[in-house]
């Protein structure tokens, strides 16, 4: 043991320890950047300087502590007005070579030194010239192909002759240990070139992916506007979509087995957590074409309301209404789609195009929330998935658990927050020393190219992460059961008359009026695949808790004779799926001729696919008119749509249970 | 000592004895180190012989191309023995009529000679040329007079008698305890004391030992070690061997920059011809003593001077430094102990050995002993080698030696010590030339390199010049030196350039103090030296530089006009036919005028003006 004194605090140290593991042993603080304890000493920083004077004589040296071995009586003094400005200096210098790079900015400030005191010409002067990886390649991975060759003033890191070293074995541990990250940009050697080329060889099939599941999503509403249904289920984006799947079944208190595909996105999520944000979900792919990447918005923590929104819409179920997937990203892309599609086709298909109607405000309120999501992705990209999306919330959750996870290397991570910056979903967290929360982070591997230090991967990671930055907490919950509450008392009190709406509305064909708000997810697909355009969003007739829900109204079609598209479409069985025969039987509602307004024309009973009319004399008034027979009628609303246009129709479907008691007295008509 | 001495020894003296029985004829000298080579001296020699075979009086004397004598400056230079007439500047036409006249005739040829630049006489024998006479001539005494080429002729002026003395009549401790007594101090630059380090490492666990001689004498305008190895190679392996016994090292390394070429066929010649003569190898002369020498050659970088940064480059390292200690005494080559020495050093050795550490204890000052080299250089008349006692003054050295300013300019500095040294000026030149006195004043005796300047030699310049060098030099491993040294570069640039700010001096005293106490190596540690020196005594030419935006000296071009002054012009037109930018114009007998905006502030007219008619501001 020898014993010296650091500060005046004396200390007995174990022979051959050097004068700065002395120091910290003693809880002395000494500044040092190119030193690690477990490479040799290599001296270069200047930064660990301190005054040393041996036994005896007086004379006080200015030494690096990183190599001075301890003697016995050796007296040190780590901050002496000569060392401060020296190390200060140092620190200028070295600041000034790379006044860009956080680490050596943070060290510089730690040491006085706030803005580097001489211009700086060359990015490449970001390698500080430490020696680090030299002595990395030399002393851990036993490979000593990195060298610094040249004097001074060109001096730079290279391989020998500064060719590709074949030999090489990848294993990165220079990156590991470079303190500016410089290593991977520098021209020659190309250094991490590999890890690079993998990890931007998953950012590409995470694009292609991304960009193939758009195609294919508006692929498949084309063509359910077009009413073409073909091989790949046109609903699949609702049917793979587990937050549909859960809110539809808990809503009918059912288990449909149509969502069976959910299960492939719950085995994704739980084995590559988010993927489905990042590399499938369209709304996603479309969200991620502009605005603002990295953080920019302040309240960063209202990111938790995606969840309040998500269990209000779980809860909202359970107490029976899907309402709330208003919010449901499918849903609003869909719908989004649909209003402005729709039309479109339709116009395009009119050979005489002055015979085109707008459709009214209604119509284009289904387009709404989509067109408020992409206003909002103006203030940061994927504002959406950020702070909203319930689905995103869900499958956030479940990343929570997942197998794989983005990863950062801390002892490489060197905080340039070059990742932070680029993260679309802003998910790095540069408080957090850049790692993310596992249901911010969508896998799209963006960050892990660019690190300078290659300290990004995404390997296996611990199967439960909590203590995220955004966990739910219990605000979240309370503010659920508030909205909640909210929401089931202006349900329970009725505000919106949505009681009645329920049984005031027709619904397509096969729907169960009782149960199917809490059946439908409000995606609208039927709306879109109706080729009479009998099926309309609802507005606010049914009630707030009906908006947007498939409205049977057959002045603005009746329902065709030959279609039962609008049950395939249905993921969630709300309209259940019919056959042909089967639709045809299924009852909407019942039609009712107005005798006082029918002008007589039998087009009604020209048209109806059921014969359902029979020709009757009324009472009290002259000529032939026609009847609905009550045993046949489903309502499928064609005499309405052929009957001839006027104030008010002559024809009017009413829910079956509904139809009002005719006032007058009619006899058929016997040939 | 009873002991029967080794026939090796008894034969290699019986040699000696022969050689120096041999009458001595008289004999031409020709300087053949590579400042006079350079001037044409091979060429002369040629002369020479052709002139003796045709004037048939070859068989009469004897023609030598002999190492350096240090007068450089008169180059190519010819000494006639044994009445020692020096001719200087001499050519190969000159050779007939110095054969024909001198040689057979013995008369002197008064052109030839050298003329007192003071007196205007001319001086017919070496050893009364002012330049010789201040000198105290040890480690130089025999180059220029023996054929560095010829073992027979180091051995004829008792060359390896030392070895005898030291193999054969004294102990390792005895050797140690001599140098001691010495009080020698390391010529290498920092002045550590020899016989200290010596026993350090001859006390020093671990085998083998090695020794190093440190002949890579990077600093710009120092030749001193190059003039000893062409002058007298045997000297100094005749040290090393000695010092190798005293140290107990088994092999010994000379290193040596690849630039000199004549020293190194020199040394390596040396090399081959000592160990032919078993004088090196196994068993020298005899004794059982084995040590055997390798010629190292160096790349020629500055910083590869630096003892722990030479041995790096020895093992086949790249050449940089690292913190010592551990000193080569504990772990120099490849982790053994090592001693390692300048080429002076070593070359001091045999004397002491032979006359005595209390001999050469009584030469030089108190704390600085013996006699030590410079090479003089400058704005002086009498450039070259010249060997005088420590202790002598500055101004004697440089004005008495020198023969004061060449050009009628008045001299204002000294640098010394080489980049790594700092400025003297004029006033401080009472002090006399000891490590410590240069030290006090901010500068330092380095290797021996001395470089003098005059009034037109501006200071800030100066010190932009050497941190240019040391910039380049620097190895770049530690920051203090890589980025400080670079730094303070680009701010003298600027200064002179004329982009300097207020608080600029500040800043580069600052920053040259924390690079003394911040770099790794000596080179960091002393390259500031310069610029803290000049700033130190010349601090109104910085101020004029930043604050007027003027060179006093008129030499940094951005901040110097050249103008006619139309009076002392009589309009001969010589300044307008040397000047290259044809920036000058006029009509012949009227006076001519520069024109600033195409003059490239060369200043070639100034100098050739005859009537002192071009001036600069
Ligand atoms: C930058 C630098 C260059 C040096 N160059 C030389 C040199 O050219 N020759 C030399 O003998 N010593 C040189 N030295 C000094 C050596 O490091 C060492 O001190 C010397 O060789 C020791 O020999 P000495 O004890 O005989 O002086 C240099 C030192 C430094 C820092």
């Amino acid at each position: 043991m020898v014993n010296l004194t650091i500060n005046e605090k004396t200390i007995s140290v174990p022979e051959g320890t050097t004068v700065l593991e002395a120091a910290q042993k003693a809880g002395v603080y000494i500044p040092t950047l190119c030193h690690r304890p477990e490479l040799t000493p290599y001296g270069a920083c200047r930064l660990c300087l301190v005054e040393i004077s041996r036994n005896g004589n007086g004379r006080k040296t200015v030494t690096t502590s990183c190599n001075m071995i301890a003697e016995e009586g050796m007296s040190i003094a780590t901050d002496t007005p000569e060392v401060v400005s020296t190390r200060k200096l140092m620190a200028d210098l070295i600041l000034s070579r790379c006044p860009e790079v956080p680490a050596i900015q943070r060290l510089a400030a730690s040491l006085g030194v706030d803005k580097p005191s001489f211009p700086t010409d060359h990015p490449e002067e970001d390698c500080i010239l430490c020696g680090l990886c030299v002595r990395a390649c030399d002393e851990k991975a036993n490979q000593h192909l990195l060298g610094l060759v040249g004097r001074a003033p060109d001096r730079k890191l290279t391989t020998a002759f500064g060719q590709d070293p074949g030999i090489c074995d990848d294993c990165n541990q220079c990156i590991e240990y470079c303190p500016t990250g410089a290593i991977t940009h520098l021209p020659v050697p190309k250094i991490g070139e590999r890890l690079k080329a993998i990890a931007t060889r998953w950012k590409r099939a995470r694009q292609v992916v991304q960009y193939a599941a758009l195609l294919l999503f508006l692929g498949l509403i084309y063509s359910t506007l077009r009413g073409e249904l073909q091989i790949v289920p046109i609903n699949l984006f609702s049917r793979l979509n587990p937050l549909q799947a859960v809110a539809a079944m808990i809503g009918g208190r059912e288990f449909i087995g149509n969502y069976w595909p959910v299960l492939l996105t719950i085995a994704v999520t739980l084995l590559f957590g988010r993927v489905w944000c990042g590399w499938f979900c369209p709304l996603g792919a479309v969200l991620e074409l502009f605005g603002r990447v990295g953080r920019v918005f302040r309240w960063q923590g209202f990111r938790q309301l995606k969840y309040v929104i998500l269990f209000t819409v779980l809860v909202m179920a359970a107490f029976g209404s899907l309402a709330y997937l208003y919010f449901e990203p499918i849903t609003i892309f869909v719908r989004g789609l649909t209003a402005i599609a729709k039309p479109a086709l339709e116009y395009l298909a009119l050979e005489d195009k002055a015979e085109f109607a707008l459709p009214g405000a209604s119509w284009w309120l289904i387009a709404l929330p989509f067109v408020l999501v992409l206003l909002l992705n103006i203030v940061e990209r994927r504002f959406w998935c950020r702070y909203l999306c319930p689905l995103g919330a869900l499958v956030g959750l479940a990343s929570k658990f997942s197998w794989v996870k983005r990863f950062v290397n801390q002892k490489s991570c060197v905080k340039c927050g070059e990742c932070a910056s680029l993260c679309t979903m802003g998910a790095i967290s540069d408080k957090r020393d850049f790692t993310s929360d596992p249901a911010e982070c969508i896998m799209c591997m963006d960050c892990a190219a660019p690190c300078p230090k290659a300290a990004i991967t995404f390997p296996r990671g611990k199967l439960v992460s909590w203590n995220n930055e955004f966990d739910p907490t219990r605000r979240e919950a309370l503010a659920t059961l508030g909205i909640g509450a909210i929401s089931l008392g202006l349900l329970a009190l009725d505000v919106g008359k949505v009681k009645a709406a329920k049984a005031s509305v027709l619904r397509p064909p096969g729907a169960q009026s009782e149960d199917f708000l809490s059946k439908c997810i409000r995606c609208d697909q039927c709306i879109a695949v109706c080729p009479k355009k009998a099926l309309v969003p609802d507005s606010l007739d049914g009630g707030w808790d009906s908006l947007w829900t498939p409205k049977f109204d057959p002045f603005s079609g009746g329902c065709d004779y030959e279609c039962n598209r609008c049950g395939q479409v249905c993921p969630s069985g709300a309209i259940p799926p019919l056959s042909l025969e089967e639709k045809r039987k299924a009852v909407i509602g019942t039609a009712q001729v107005n005798f006082e307004t029918c002008v007589r024309c039998m087009d009604c009973l020209q048209y109806c696919p059921y014969e359902c009319f029979e020709e009757v004399e009324v009472e009290g008034l002259r000529g032939v008119f026609p009847k609905v027979k009550p045993e046949g009628c489903v309502g499928c609303g064609i005499c309405v749509e052929v009957c001839p246009e006027q104030e008010e129709r002559a024809i009017v479907v009413y829910p079956v249970d509904s139809v009002p008691v005719d006032r007058y007295i009619t006899h058929p008509v016997v040939d | 000592m009873a002991k029967p001495l080794p026939t090796e020894a008894q034969e290699l003296e019986k040699r000696r004895q022969e050689l120096q029985n041999q009458p001595s004829r008289p004999a031409i000298r020709i300087c053949g180190g590579t400042g006079c080579l350079a001037l044409g001296s091979d060429e002369v020699a040629a002369a020479f012989e052709t002139a003796l075979n045709e004037q048939g009086v070859e068989a009469n004397i004897e023609l030598k191309t002999t190492g350096c004598p240090g007068f450089c400056e008169q180059g190519p230079l010819l000494v006639i023995h044994p009445h020692r007439i020096l001719y200087t500047h001499v050519k190969p036409k000159d050779a007939a009529e110095i054969v024909a006249k001198t040689v057979v005739k013995g008369e002197i040829i008064e052109r030839l000679l050298y003329e007192d630049p003071r007196t205007g006489e001319r001086i017919a024998h070496e050893q009364e040329v002012p330049f010789y006479k201040l000198q105290k001539r040890i480690l130089l005494k025999d180059s220029g007079v023996i054929d560095p080429r010829k073992l027979e002729d180091y051995l004829a002026v008792g060359g390896y008698r030392a070895l005898h003395k030291a193999l054969f009549e004294m102990s390792p401790e005895d050797i140690i305890e001599e140098v001691k007594k010495s009080g020698l101090r390391g010529r290498g630059g920092a002045g550590f004391p020899t016989a200290v380090k010596w026993e350090l490492c001859r006390k020093s666990p671990g085998k083998p030992k090695y020794i190093i001689c440190n002949a890579d004498e990077g600093d710009p305008g120092a030749f001193q070690d190059r003039g000893l190895i062409e002058g007298n190679p045997h000297s100094i392996l005749e040290g090393m061997i000695i010092g190798a016994y005293a140290i107990g090292a088994e092999e010994g390394f000379v290193y040596i920059r690849n630039e000199y070429p004549l020293a190194v066929e020199l040394i390596s010649l040396a090399v081959k011809q000592a160990k032919e003569a078993g004088l090196l190898g196994k068993n020298i002369l005899g004794s059982g003593f084995d040590f055997d020498i390798t010629i190292q050659l160096g790349a020629g970088a500055f910083v590869c001077g630096e003892e722990t940064a030479l041995m790096a480059s020895i093992e086949g390292r790249p050449g940089e430094p690292h913190a010592r200690p551990p000193y080569p005494a504990e772990s120099g080559l490849w982790g053994k102990p090592t001693n390692i020495n300048n080429t002076k050093t070593w070359a001091w050795v045999p004397h002491i050995v032979k006359n005595g550490g209390d001999w050469f204890a009584q030469m030089g000052t108190e704390k600085s002993k013996g006699t030590t080299i410079f090479s003089v250089v400058g704005k002086i008349k009498n450039t070259g080698l010249v060997e005088v006692p420590m202790g002598i003054s500055l101004r004697s050295l440089i004005e008495d030696i020198g023969g004061g300013a060449s050009n009628g300019k008045k001299l204002k500095a000294v640098q010394t010590g080489g980049p790594s040294g700092g400025c003297i000026p004029e006033s401080l030149w009472h002090l006399p030339v000891d490590y410590d006195s240069l030290k006090e004043a901010g500068s330092m005796m380095g290797s021996g390199g001395m470089i003098v300047m005059d009034e037109r030699t501006c200071m800030v310049d100066m010190a932009r010049y050497f941190l240019n060098f040391s910039k380049f030099e620097s190895c770049g491993k530690c920051v203090a030196c890589r980025e400080g040294v670079r730094r303070m570069y680009e701010i003298l640039d600027y200064i002179t350039r004329g982009y300097g700010q207020e608080g600029d001096i500040e800043l580069l005293e600052e920053m040259g103090e924390a690079i003394k106490i911040g770099a790794l190596c000596g080179l960091g540690q002393t390259a500031p030296n310069p610029v803290l020196t000049t700033i130190r005594y010349f601090r109104e030419e910085y101020e004029a530089h930043i604050r007027e935006k003027k060179c006093p000296a008129g030499v940094c071009k951005s901040l110097i006009t050249y103008y006619i002054v139309a009076e002392n012009c009589p309009g001969c037109g010589l300044c307008a036919r040397y000047c290259a930018e044809h920036a000058i114009t006029g009509e012949k007998g009227k006076p001519y005028v520069i024109d600033p905006q195409i003059c490239g502030r060369c200043g070639v007219c100034m100098d050739v003006c005859n009537f002192n008619a071009v001036v600069v501001e």
